[in-house]
């Protein structure tokens, strides 16, 4: 009899605690969104994940990033280089990379050899799309 | 109603239910650890620590080895580290962590896209191809994995059905870095825009 209740016993406190221990676990927090070129301009500098950043095989500091992101030119080039400084730093602070890595890696590249107006847009688009409009993160929109 | 049972076989239960009890107990616990890791390898990287972020995550895979959110979670920072700073063997460990992840969970199809993203940034065509084509079964009007299928044809040579590949992309919705690479084809630019998207 004594056995019964002590088996019964193990059974139901294994099933607390796991439950317990399944349930104290603090889901992970969800990653944070993709930001745009106009939110790190106004964000201090001293909040970026990162101080420094590769754009093209070239190095940006902070002032010439300032500079960069606060362009209002819409020439292609800049563009593209202002886009992927707002995709790589909403990368580097944990957004969700899967659906723009290969978008980015491209740009890189693109940066470095020739490209036509028209991809150098198109591309500068897609990363737009990414940080300000938010069309490959759907818990984002 | 009272069961009667010999005391052995009592005996016997109880062992097995000690048993059946830790080993529920184990299982809720590493649980438990590995969503603890996620969480605070997100707070970390969020606040630019991701060499730390991938030290808690390493530390969490050696205690729940069987994990694939943490393989993916590990793939992804080193992917990211790979596109900041362009080191290669950023992009190896990624992908050596989706494939990880890949083999830990071989029934969701993000794993193996994963995957094959990574490996088409190493230039691994065939390989990129080979883990696509894992993936797409699983979710075969992903607009994702259609693209990075189309460039894996690319990347062989097999130019048109890279192009069939990114026309199927196009059919799920409207995008601009699938539009983006059909002008690097070339193949889009004599055909009507209006015509593609939905």
């Amino acid at each position: 009899m004594r056995t019964r209740w002590i088996v019964i016993g193990v059974v139901l406190l294994s099933q607390a605690i796991a439950q317990y221990r399944s349930n104290a676990a603090s889901p992970a927090p969800e990653k944070p969104c993709p930001r745009p070129a106009r939110y790190w301009l106004e964000l201090d500098p001293a909040r970026w994940p990162l101080e420094t950043l590769r754009l093209g095989g070239q190095r940006y500091g902070t002032e010439p990033l300032l500079r960069l992101l606060a362009s209002e030119a819409r020439q292609p080039q800049t563009y593209l280089r202002q886009q992927l400084a707002a995709a790589k730093l909403s990368l580097a602070s944990g957004a969700e990379p899967s659906a723009i890595a290969a978008t980015v890696a491209e740009a890189d590249q693109m940066l470095q050899r020739f490209a036509t107006r028209e991809q150098m847009l198109a591309l500068g688009d897609a990363l737009e799309a990414y940080t300000r409009f938010r069309r490959y993160t759907p818990g984002c929109r | 109603m009272t069961l009667h049972l010999s005391w052995p076989l009592r005996l016997g239960l109880a062992i097995l239910t000690a048993i059946g009890g830790f080993l529920w107990l184990e299982t809720a616990w590493t649980a438990y650890q590995a969503d603890t890791a996620l969480s605070q390898a997100r707070a970390l990287q969020h606040q630019g620590q991701a060499d730390r972020a991938l030290r808690v995550l390493e530390t969490a895979q050696r205690l729940a080895s069987g994990n694939a959110e943490l393989a993916l979670e590990a793939g992804n920072l080193h992917l990211v580290g790979y596109l900041l700073e362009g080191e290669p063997a950023r992009l190896e460990e990624g992908i050596g962590q989706y494939s990880r992840a890949t083999q830990l969970n071989p029934l969701e199809p993000f794993y193996p896209a994963s995957l094959g993203q990574a490996l088409l940034l190493a230039g691994r065509f065939d390989r990129a191809e080979e883990a696509l084509e894992r993936a797409l079964p699983g979710d075969p009007h992903n607009l994702e994995y259609l693209w990075w299928m189309g460039r894996a044809k690319e990347g062989q040579g097999d130019l048109r059905a890279a192009r069939e590949f990114l026309r199927r992309a196009l059919e799920v919705r409207e995008d601009p870095r699938v539009r983006a690479d059909l002008l690097r084809l070339g193949e889009m630019l004599s055909t009507p825009r209006s015509g593609v998207g939905r």
